[in-house]
């Protein structure tokens, strides 16, 4: 990502608690599904964080930030991810971001991923492409548009600044 | 048993317990070995394994322990070697391996219908069997026994594998496992955290350097919302715009800036926009004046300054020659006094000394005279006194006194000389000096003449004689400050005007050092564009694609290891049971079982089933360890291909009743393998020559000797 929507989410992350940041990255990157002209919904069904459907492309994106090379899977992801795949159909996948210089951006099917810790390389050779370049693309310039917003929320309310933003973005549309 | 390997004759030499050759020829379905402790018979088995995997039944791999550090060939024999013959159907197979090289002959090889190979691998394809494999599942050894029966759950496991024909599969994963290929990928991962850290380290620095810049920009008038390329291009509009009215109010031209749309467009403006301002600030006409009158000013003064000090030297030395005139007169009046007055007056004084001198002279040279002559011859009337003297020194004393009488009338005279001469002297250097000091006042006229003519060019105008320069200039400085004093606001104004834009251009050249430092910034992940770093990044996906790809081939192959435990345990299931209904006889837990997810054994009685190592005594245990060995190997679910197995004294610890058990589960499976047993104990030994329905070859060894080795014979 570019040092700018690094250093943005690096403060985001150290000044708010890392699960609020993990939900801010999570409307972040919801903001991002709807700029590319996704209908997105939040937690909509079996709790999966991401729901975005555009024409005949639907996704079901479970959410994961870390600062290491590997993230924590749970059963309950699996199964969510599985139940709404049968259920619903479309495609599943993880979104995994590493807080780094050197990183961006995962969408990762989610066929073979089991519970557990997996590293992120493991969700790189699964990439959904062009999903996750275009994720990419519109990414940094709406951490550049929202990122100050959301700094300066006090503690506590960062997750609901994004959560108006995002809401402000679906009402757009 | 006819689609498996059965033995058919056992050749033995030199090896372990054996000296002299000897063969085992009748090897009937049942195959006993029986005699005292170390008297060779189990040399006799282990030969078997020696002949079909050599040297590596003695390795620390093979598991077990007692056989580290073996020695193969007896010390009394010059060769170890077994020669085995197997038969399948029609087909005999004969294995010889051997510990002497013979050149020009293999240590190993094997015959199938009279073709021979020196391949073990290609041997050990064929009996579908590795060395593992065959101590557990064809040769029951204690320790296998024992490791599928102890609490070391990998101990259990690696057993368990071997007895159900996994340890491939197993190896396999293990070999994955063991490739440690998520360290290798970790070790890629921290590669790449060390190139983020140098990036941090360097982003960092220049993170400062813009802390520092932005701070320095708010100092000069910034807000930190100014630090972006849209302000500084609103700041190059406005410096344009400001130089382009200063240049027309002050009727100057200045070359069209560059477009300033980014950064470095915008670098590019500064540089131009410098220049212009330079030249606006070098070419304003106020200050342009100004310059011209303060250089004027400075030429007027300088002028002033030299004509003072001209005007003041020449004052200074007709001062000089005025205080002279007025104490001694002119030159003239000093040479006429000089020579009317003085020069006379000291010819005179000079006249009387001489006259005096004259006299003097002449007694000053009767004195020399008198002083020369040493003694008159007679006395002589002295011609002063007229008395006699017998000497001149009488008249030298009268010399004396006249010559100290002239001096007396002599000094006054020679004081009035050296007065007069003085005079005249002191005279004569005035009129020198005067002369001096009359072509020094000339040539400070004119000089100052001359500067006067200097003043006029720099004045540009004459200075009439009546006029006093001095004044003149004077005069002319104090229009040119007017004039400048008038000047001084309007410069200030447009200083300020200047300075104005010189402070935007600063500002502007503050913002985008910042802008630079953070496009340096993003540069620097540019790394990621780099050719380098795509191949990196490249192999990095290649070798996480391949972790996957062997992370999901483990998982299939446990999934298959584990799919497999599992069928083939059921398939074994109602043997083991069976065995150890047969051979334990438990009224407590009849049941045996085992988990192959646990790679538990576990005792079983109805629905309840708790690890048989919690409550079997060492009988049951080696009751429950037959039963597994004897129930998987009676299958026919086994992978292998030799169709004997091998029981090396197996009813150690065991009763009289599990004695003549295991004969009846041996008499069980009789009909699947050809079985060989080994036993020093009598009891048993009747048992199976009583018990065991399938036709029998009996060996029996006799005590083992230093020199024939052991002693075995075939007893009828």
């Amino acid at each position: 990502m570019k040092a700018i929507a690094f250093e943005t989410l690096t403060g985001i992350r150290d000044k708010h608690k890392p699960r609020e940041f993990g939900k801010i990255a999570q409307k972040l990157l919801a903001i991002a599904f709807c700029r590319l002209g996704f209908e997105v919904k939040e937690r909509s069904i079996q709790d999966v964080d991401i729901e975005a459907v555009k024409d005949d492309l639907k996704y079901w994106i479970e959410v994961k930030t870390t600062d290491k090379d590997e993230v924590v899977i749970e059963e309950k992801d699996v199964n969510g991810l599985r139940q709404c795949e049968l259920l619903h159909g479309g495609e599943t996948g993880y979104a995994v971001l590493k807080i780094s210089l050197l990183s961006d951006w995962i969408i990762a099917s989610s066929r073979n991923i089991k519970p557990g810790t997996v590293r992120i390389g493991r969700f790189s050779t699964r990439k959904i492409l062009p999903l996750q370049d275009d994720i990419n693309r519109v990414f940094t310039p709406i951490v550049k548009e929202f990122g100050n917003q959301v700094l300066s929320a006090t503690e506590g309310k960062a997750q609901f600044v994004a959560d108006r933003l995002l809401k402000e973005q679906i009402n757009k549309k | 048993m006819v689609d498996r390997w059965v033995l058919k004759e056992i050749t033995i030499t030199g090896f372990r317990g054996f000296v002299k050759p000897k063969t085992f020829s009748s090897l009937e379905p049942f195959v006993l070995f029986d005699g005292p402790q170390r008297s060779g018979k189990s040399s006799t088995l282990v030969a078997i394994e020696w002949g079909l995997f050599g040297d590596e039944i003695a390795k620390k791999a093979i598991g077990i322990d007692e056989r580290r550090g073996w020695k193969i060939r007896n010390t009394n024999a010059d060769e170890a070697r077994v020669e085995l013959v197997l038969q399948k159907g029609e087909e005999i197979l004969k294995i010889v391996r051997s510990d002497k090289k013979t050149k020009g002959a293999s240590r190993f090889y094997f015959e199938l219908n009279s073709s021979r190979d020196t391949d073990e691998a290609k041997l050990r394809a064929m009996l579908e069997i590795e060395p593992k494999d065959y101590f557990s599942s064809v040769h029951l050894h204690q320790e296998v026994i024992r490791a599928l029966l102890t609490e070391e759950p990998s101990s259990k496991q690696d057993s368990l594998d071997r007895l159900l024909g996994l340890t491939a599969l197993r190896n396999t994963i293990d070999g994955i496992k063991s490739a440690k290929i998520s360290e290798v990928l970790k070790d890629v991962d921290n590669k790449f955290v060390q190139i983020e850290t140098r990036l941090n380290a360097v982003i960092a620095s220049k993170r400062n350097d813009i802390q520092k810049a932005k701070e320095t920009g708010i100092q000069k008038g910034l807000k930190s919302i100014d630090f972006a390329e849209t302000c500084a291009a609103q700041v190059c509009e406005t410096v344009e715009t400001a130089l382009h009215n200063f240049a027309n109010q002050a009727v100057l031209t200045i070359s069209n800036l560059p477009a300033a749309r980014t950064v470095g467009e915008q670098q590019f403006f500064v540089n131009s926009a410098k220049q212009s301002l330079r030249k606006l600030r070098d070419e304003q006409p106020d200050l342009k004046r100004q310059k011209e009158l303060l250089e004027k000013q400075s030429q007027l003064q300088r002028l002033q300054q030299t004509y003072k000090e001209l005007l003041d030297e020449l004052q200074r030395v007709e001062k000089e020659r005025k205080d002279i005139y007025k104490i001694d007169g002119n030159q003239e009046k000093m040479r006429s006094g000089i020579s009317n007055e003085l020069s006379p007056k000291l010819e005179d004084a000079k006249d009387r000394r001489n006259e005096i001198d004259k006299r003097a002279g002449t007694i000053e040279e009767a004195i020399k005279y008198f002083a020369a002559i040493r003694a008159p011859n007679e006395k002589q009337p002295c011609p002063v006194c007229e008395k006699a003297i017998d000497d001149v020194s009488h008249l030298q004393m009268h010399l004396n006194e006249l010559r100290a009488r002239l001096d007396e009338d002599l000094a006054p005279i020679r004081e009035e000389i050296e007065k007069y001469e003085k005079e005249i002297e002191r005279l004569e250097e005035l009129i020198k000096c005067l002369n001096d000091l009359d072509r020094k006042i000339r040539t400070q006229s004119k000089l100052l003449m001359d500067h006067k003519s200097v003043t006029e060019t720099g004045l540009g105008r004459e200075i009439k004689d009546t006029e006093d320069p001095i004044v003149v200039i004077g005069g002319e400085i104090n229009k040119i400050q007017e004039e400048l004093k008038k000047l001084e606001a309007a410069v200030k104004e447009s200083n300020q005007e200047l300075n104005t834009i010189e402070d935007d251009i600063s500002k502007l050249e503050q913002i985008l050092m910042v802008l630079v430092l953070e496009a340096e910034i993003d540069d620097l992940l540019k790394i990621r564009d780099t050719d380098e770093y795509k191949e990196v990044e490249n192999n990095k996906s290649e070798l996480e694609k391949f972790a996957d790809d062997v992370s999901l081939i483990r998982q299939a192959l446990e999934a298959v290891l584990q799919e497999s435990a599992k069928a083939k345990l059921e398939a074994a299931k109602e043997n083991i049971a069976k065995m150890f209904r047969t051979l334990a006889n438990r009224s407590d837990f009849p049941d045996l079982e085992i988990d192959p997810d646990k790679f538990e054994v576990l005792a079983v009685k109805g629905s309840e089933k708790v690890p048989a190592l919690s409550i079997f005594n060492t009988g049951d245990l080696n009751c429950a360890g037959l039963s597994v060995f004897l129930g998987l190997g009676a299958a026919q679910e086994l992978s292998h291909n030799l169709g004997f197995i091998v029981l090396d004294d197996p009813s150690q610890s065991l009763d009289d009743t599990h004695k003549e058990n295991l004969v009846s589960v041996l008499n069980s499976i009789s009909d699947e393998k050809q079985i060989l047993v080994s036993t020093s104990e009598s009891d048993f030994r009747d048992l199976i020559l009583t018990k065991v329905i399938k036709k029998k070859a009996r060996y029996e060894f006799d005590p083992w000797s230093d020199v024939e080795g052991a002693q075995p014979k075939e007893v009828q």
